[in-house]
């Protein structure tokens, strides 16, 4: 009778362990900050047999894992650069992106500058150095202060791709560890200007500046008006199956993008 | 009926044949989708998809495979090749004339085959900054030029080496100083000063300084069109750290009441080589005042040996070991300061029959030429020639295939006026005190191979001269016939 209880528990453990599927999520700190566990948490409310293991460490850690097969699923807030999509070519790893949503950057002033649009070439100017006072863009004479993400932000490589031509930063550029640090700076000095994503664009002594006439609504980020957004990705090895392929359904489905929207970017599905 | 779909694999299906058609276009393929994307032909997911297979497509040709640092903006790599056949006759000075006893004897021809290669590359590391290297045949200063049939064995590669001639890092920017560009370089570098003449003159083509150099660029000053370029360089002649020696005392001997020591050099550091240019250039002239100056090191001694007696005080014993150092000092052949040579190259540019001629000329005097002919010639009563000098008439340029050039040129190098360290090694095989003429005709038979013929006869300008350094007097003449087959890659 004893043996018969050890080999039905043994048997029971197995058919738990077996029906319970964990899925492991490696990459970008901006998806995996607070977007990715809140759409785990609602997954997992109508899928309870269903672990994460979320690591949140950076976009190439996601992109590394998926080459590497230590993750189902890789997150990233930058497209996979040619020498990562060859490096997992060469181990037989087809790199597949999918959209997530869309996060805009927008470009903040101290509330009271005059300062309300910029051209996109006076952007790259005034981050670049190449003008160093307002009175050169039509603000009030005084010296541009401008913040930066630091350089181990993909942010900030992001943003000199989109809005500087790849060219460097301005030397007196002082860099910042996040958003808020920005928000907070550019909110305390009248000569400030600095980017930060969409969902700190409400905060309190900053103002949004218009490019070209566009600012960074869904509607612009979507039509493309906008020229400082940018997709991010769930990488996959190839077409996603299994817990993969349901969790990622999961994002892309109506309750996943409302997550998606309150966490404050953009949906993928219009 | 043509449906959104049926738009849409088309234009998936042309983006990838343009993307997938060339390198090139695979990397630049992504404002193509961009733009596919923003008219709505493809959707956000699908130019996603279609940007990651055109990368994996490239990762897959010859060119994707290869991985280079994501920090090098642009890689450029280039070199040369060159085959060459050398005829030499060098003669000797009259026999009988007082430099007899130690003159360059007999009378040499030489048939000699020869080629070089010279290959390098150049990393931009953003706007600014580039590192770059090149790798050359020959280990000498002025030259890059193997001999074919030089090895021990035959056709064994023995002496088929390969040398860093050049290794630097260079910064370029413009603004700086209000200018329009600058450039500065430091290592093992190619120089940048202006020296019109056949293989340089004054600066041989081959040389490679060694430490650092800058230049200035102005446009547009005084005359619409024009450049006002200044250049400097601070290169290092001699790392006397070769001459380092222990520093404790050594050998000390005591004999009859005198005692001998040797000891080492307390401090090290090298001779200078210091250039200098202002160059002024339009459209049809140019002129090029330049300093060119050898330093003595600030601060450097020799091992050296030394006696005092043997019941001397310490301050008597630092007396004698300083005096041997003066001594040492006087004589180091690493220790160069009698070079102060005013150079003023020029050049006045014209067309005939649609092709452009040149005729240039340099003067140069060095203003401790005595003092160098006399240090080069051991003595104390050698007269000095201070002067050099050359002038040339340059006709047509090569750029494409079938141009061709025609280069005549005359040359003056008196003994005290310059170093042959510097001097194009090809004329008087680089030495002081000879004159004589260059002729050099370059044809292109395709826009990177060229067939060139050069010619050069000197002579020496004194054939008496008092001998005291290598090589002598020179000789009597020298003549070289060199004919070239080159391809640039």
């Amino acid at each position: 009778m004893k043996k018969l209880l050890i080999l039905a528990t043994a048997l029971l453990a197995t058919v738990v362990t077996a029906s319970a599927q964990k899925l492991v999520i490696k990459g970008s700190d901006t998806l995996g900050a607070k977007l990715v566990p809140m759409l785990a948490e609602e997954y997992k409310a109508s899928n309870p047999g269903t672990s994460f293991e979320i690591a949140a460490e950076g976009s190439t850690t996601g992109i590394t894992a998926i080459t590497t097969s230590t993750a189902q699923i890789g997150m990233s807030s930058r497209r996979a650069k040619a020498t990562e999509v060859s490096a997992a070519a060469a181990k037989g790893v087809q790199l597949k992106p999918l959209i997530v949503c869309f996060d805009g950057m927008a470009v903040i002033v101290h509330k009271d500058s005059p300062i309300s649009d910029l051209t996109k070439r006076q952007v790259e100017q005034l981050f670049t150095g190449d003008v160093t006072d307002w009175s050169a863009v039509g603000g009030t004479p005084g010296s541009i202060s401008i913040y930066t993400r630091n350089t181990s932000s993909g942010t900030y490589s992001d943003w000199k791709d989109l809005a500087m031509k790849k060219r460097d930063y301005a030397s007196s550029s002082q860099k910042m560890a996040g958003n808020e640090q920005i928000v907070s700076e550019v909110a305390n000095n009248p000569n400030g200007i600095g980017y930060v994503g969409l969902a700190y664009t409400k905060e309190p002594g900053i103002k949004v500046i218009s490019i070209e006439g566009h600012l960074p609504g869904k509607k612009e980020i979507l039509e493309k008006t906008y020229p400082y957004a940018r997709p991010n990705f769930y990488y996959t090895n190839g077409e996603p199956s299994g817990e993969a392929a349901k969790f990622i359904e999961f994002t892309l489905s109506p309750t996943g993008q409302a997550i998606v929207e309150k966490v404050g970017f953009i949906s993928a599905v219009k | 009926m043509i449906t959104q779909s049926l738009v849409n694999r088309l234009a998936l299906g042309a983006a990838l044949v343009v993307g997938a058609c060339t390198v090139a276009q695979a990397q630049d393929s992504g404002p193509l989708i961009d733009a596919l994307v923003r008219k709505g032909i493809l959707t956000d997911q699908e130019g996603e998809e279609l940007r990651t297979e055109l990368v994996r497509d490239f990762g897959y040709t010859s060119p994707g495979k290869v991985d280079v640092a994501t920090a090098v903006t642009r890689l450029r790599i280039v070199g040369d090749a060159r085959v060459r056949y050398q005829y030499d006759n060098e003669q000797p000075n009259p026999t009988g004339s007082a430099t007899d006893a130690t003159r360059l004897t007999g009378d040499r021809d030489r048939n000699r085959f020869r080629y070089r290669l010279r290959f390098g590359m150049t990393a931009d590391l953003g706007p600014k900054w580039s590192a770059s290297f090149r790798m050359e045949t020959a280990n000498g200063a002025t030259s890059t030029n193997a001999d074919l049939g030089s090895a021990t064995d035959n056709f064994s590669k023995d002496t088929d080496n390969v040398y860093f001639g050049q290794v630097y890092i260079n910064y370029k920017d413009i603004g700086v100083l209000g200018s329009d560009a600058i450039d500065v370089r430091v290592g093992k570098l190619p120089h940048k000063f202006y020296t019109p003449g056949v293989n340089g003159f004054w600066i041989d083509t081959d040389v490679n300084f060694e430490g650092a150099a800058e230049e200035i660029v102005y446009n547009d000053v005084g005359l619409q069109g024009s450049f006002l370029s200044l250049r400097a360089g601070q290169f290092i002649l001699n790392n006397n750290a070769a001459n380092a020696g222990s520093l404790s005392r050594t050998g000390t001997t005591t004999s009859g009441g005198t005692t001998t020591a040797t000891i080492g050099n307390t401090s090290i550091s090298p001779s200078l080589l210091w250039m200098a240019q202002l160059e002024y250039a339009t459209k049809t002239w140019k002129v090029a005042p330049t300093f060119v100056v050898f330093a003595a090191p600030s601060d450097h001694d020799r091992a050296v040996t030394f006696s005092y007696p043997a019941a001397a005080t310490p301050a008597q014993i630092a007396t004698a070991r300083r005096a041997a150092y003066a001594t040492a000092q006087a004589s180091d052949t690493a220790n160069y300061s009698d070079l102060t040579t005013f150079l003023l190259p020029a050049e006045y540019m014209f067309a005939v029959g649609g092709k452009p001629m040149a005729v240039y000329a340099t003067y140069g005097y060095n203003f401790d030429g005595e003092e160098r002919a006399r240090r080069l010639a051991n003595s104390a009563s050698a007269d000095d020639e201070s002067h050099l000098y050359n002038v040339g008439v340059r006709y047509g340029e090569n750029r494409l295939a079938g141009d061709y050039q025609l280069v005549g040129e005359y040359r003056y190098v008196g003994n005290g006026s310059y170093s042959s360290l510097l001097l194009d090694s090809d004329f008087n095989a680089g030495l002081l005190n000879g004159e004589g003429f260059i002729l050099s005709g370059i044809y292109s038979f395709t826009d990177a191979i060229t067939g060139t013929i050069t010619y050069f006869n000197s002579f020496n300008i004194e054939q008496d001269r008092i001998l005291g350094a290598s090589r002598g007097n020179g000789f009597g003449q020298a003549q070289v016939l060199q004919i070239d087959l080159s391809a640039k890659f």
